[in-house]
């Protein structure tokens, strides 16, 4: 124990000056009573805010990235007439892809039903570029997107099955029900009906009844949750 | 019935998700000192079972389209050693999704909640259930004595209900014009972190000096931390705005007959402005006066239906979250920050069962400040001793050394503990 002749405390602690005034204090005993619990900070252990440096960097890459390929495009056609598709277009949309696996999917701490919705979109967009520059303008509604619905009601399925924590369902099931809006939509709007379209229609209605007769309770428990007011 | 797991965040808690950062963290913490060294192994055994009696806790907060809520966690709250880094955001991501974070340090026992959970009472009774299931544990000889709610008993509902909403009656609030308050000037550390200081005293002593003066101890306190900020930032200076106004929480389980340990209290704003320039006994009576007059039962019951009122608002109600959480930052920031100095919250002497003393040496209890109240002084009893704790985001320590050395001049014994943090590099 130490005393502090200005402030007229005792001082209880390892260092040789007053915490409140910072003079120096002499040991008037050894008593100690109360071990508060400062740990003592580490030398090496770091404080430093968040690094900002690789996601600065990431932003530099992506814009010149893409606008060194839009200029070169544009240069191209114009001058040169050499190619005549926008190709850059896909460039664009492939680091747009990029940013939301890495900044959406994979860093933030979305909901699970933000992160499935965005890759949906941000695959489709890049798709839809994909098709923009190709000569072949029907394989993106006739393949491309029956296949990833299908695909992502069956893979949703299985982790609802696989996984005992039930907290995702709800999420699921409203993906599932957009996925099937839009196919019924692009179904009814569509002139020749491709053979996919109809199984991806059949797959995700047939899912849907499913949630809904199996877990219909955990369903109405997790919408009671979410959108209590 | 089914069993319910999941809560609605209750009135008071519902402002501080959105306004959560790393300089506000909102986090306040209980520290024990025990006879011997902690035993991690059966703290962390503690913990889980503590968190069976009261499910309130065994939560993690979830984002709903509306509201946030605190769903039923599964996972284990892990204990951990407890870093320098005192009062430090809880990231729910880095602790299992639980908004409170348990430490262990030598022969010390810390708990850290988030706001969103409790208020001081209630945490303080959560730490109790913890200390008491890790003194069963160790097989020291402890009984509940009425303290404590005895494990065995059913979860009561009324441990968990939002009781403003209990309690709310229609009545007009006939509100004042508020000013913006006197902020602390200071240097930030060189690195993150607190400042904190802990002095210690018998209550007897502070009673009777309080007494002197015919106030309460926080009658005394809140006047005494007020006219200290006077002398130290504010006498003879050419400060603009000299409003110190000071937050007061007040417990209103007792006045409402209520046991939730759920946020229930209420604040008293002390103000002043001190180009008004006053002596101190001038300033015990006017906090005197202004804790009486704020804490009057009609006075609180006002306070808790124009809150409560605000959340039953069906145009309020259905704006979404993120919407809401935009509205609460302006809220927070005009009617919150904007209006206090700092806070003083005094738990008063805490009743622990008479076998605990041989086990439980000492107590503290430290609020962490925010982005605006950069200092806050707590006050915690036990055992006949009163811990007075100060925890500032700045260098300085001037208003704690005229506090300390003011009490200490009065004939109050003080033993000052401090991190240090200062001088840390
Ligand atoms: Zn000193």
């Amino acid at each position: 124990m130490k005393y502090c002749s200005d402030c007229k405390v005792k001082i209880d602690g390892d260092r040789n000056h007053c915490p409140l005034c910072f003079r120096e204090v002499k040991e008037i005993d050894n008593e100690k009573t109360f071990d508060y619990p400062f740990a003592e900070r580490k030398k090496d252990e770091k404080y430093q805010k968040n690094n900002t440096f690789v996601f600065k960097l990431f932003v530099f890459m992506s814009i010149c990235v893409v606008s060194i390929c839009l200029f070169i495009n544009y240069y191209l056609i114009n001058e040169h007439q050499i190619f005549t598709k926008w190709w850059s277009l896909v460039v664009l949309s492939s680091v747009i892809y990029v940013w939301v696996l890495i900044g959406h999917t994979i860093i933030s701490r979305r909901s699970v039903f933000e992160k499935i919705l965005a890759q949906l979109l941000a695959i489709m967009f890049l798709l839809w570029t994909c098709e923009f520059i190709s000569p072949n303008k029907t394989w993106l509604i006739n393949y491309v997107f029956p296949s990833i619905s299908i695909s992502t009601v069956l893979s949703l399925l299985m982790i609802t099955f696989i996984r005992k924590d039930k907290s995702w369902l709800l999420s699921f099931v409203v993906i599932t029900i957009i996925l099937t809006v839009v196919s019924i939509l692009s179904f009814i709007y569509l002139e020749d009906k491709h053979v996919l379209n109809i199984i991806n229609l059949a797959i995700s209605g047939i899912t849907l009844l499913g949630y809904f007769t199996f877990g219909y309770q955990a369903i109405k428990q997790e919408f009671a949750r979410k959108f209590h007011l | 019935m089914q069993k319910k797991n999941w809560y609605p965040l209750d009135n008071a808690a519902k402002i501080y998700p959105p306004n959560t950062t790393e300089a506000s963290p909102f986090v306040f913490s209980f520290t024990a000192r025990l006879a011997s060294e902690v035993d991690p192994e059966v703290l962390q055994k503690a913990v889980n079972l503590s968190l069976e009696v009261m499910p309130t806790f065994k939560t993690r907060l979830k984002r709903g389209i509306f509201w946030y809520y605190l769903e039923r966690n599964n996972k284990v709250a892990t204990v951990k050693p407890q870093p320098a880094h005192y009062l430090k955001q809880i990231t729910p991501e880095s602790n299992n999704g639980y908004m409170f974070e348990v430490f262990y340090r030598k022969n010390t026992v810390t708990i850290n909640l988030h706001h969103s959970l409790t208020d001081g009472t209630g945490g303080t009774n959560f730490f109790l259930e913890i200390l008491f299931e890790y003194f069963k544990l160790m097989g020291y000889d402890v009984e509940s004595e009425g303290v404590i709610r005895p494990s065995a008993a059913p979860h009561a509902y009324e441990e968990s209900e939002d009781t403003f909403r209990v309690f709310d009656k229609k009545l007009k609030n006939n509100s004042e014009k508020e000013y913006s308050a006197y902020k602390f000037k200071g240097t930030p550390f060189s690195h993150d972190g607190y400042g904190i200081v802990c002095g210690v005293c018998k209550v007897d002593q502070l009673k009777a000096l309080a007494k002197q003066y015919g106030a309460t101890v926080t009658e005394y306190l809140a006047a005494l931390y007020m006219y200290v900020i006077y002398e130290t930032c504010l006498q003879g200076k050419p400060e603009k705005n000299k409003r110190v106004q000071i937050l007061v929480p007040i417990n209103l389980r007792k006045r409402f007959s209520s046991n939730t340990v759920r946020n229930f209290s209420l604040f008293v704003r002390l103000k002043h402005d001190f180009h008004n320039e006053i002596s101190f006994e001038e300033c015990i009576e006017l906090c005197k006066k202004q804790l009486a007059e704020g804490s009057t039962t009609e006075k609180i019951e006002q306070l808790i239906h124009s809150n409560v009122k605000l959340e039953k608002n069906p145009f309020m109600k259905i704006i979404p979250l993120f919407l809401k959480d935009i509205a609460m930052r302006l809220v927070y920031r005009r009617v919150g920050e904007n209006l206090q100095s700092g806070d003083l919250s005094n738990i008063g002497l805490i009743k622990t069962p008479e076998s605990f003393s041989k086990y439980l040496k000492d107590i503290a209890f430290v609020i962490g400040p925010t982005a605006s109240a950069q200092q806050n002084i707590t006050v915690i009893g036990y055992n006949g001793k009163i811990y007075i704790s100060s925890a500032r985001g700045y260098v300085e320590t001037r208003i704690e050394r005229e506090l300390f050395k003011r009490l200490a001049k009065n004939g109050v014994e003080l033993t000052i503990y401090s991190n240090y943090w200062e001088s840390e590099v």
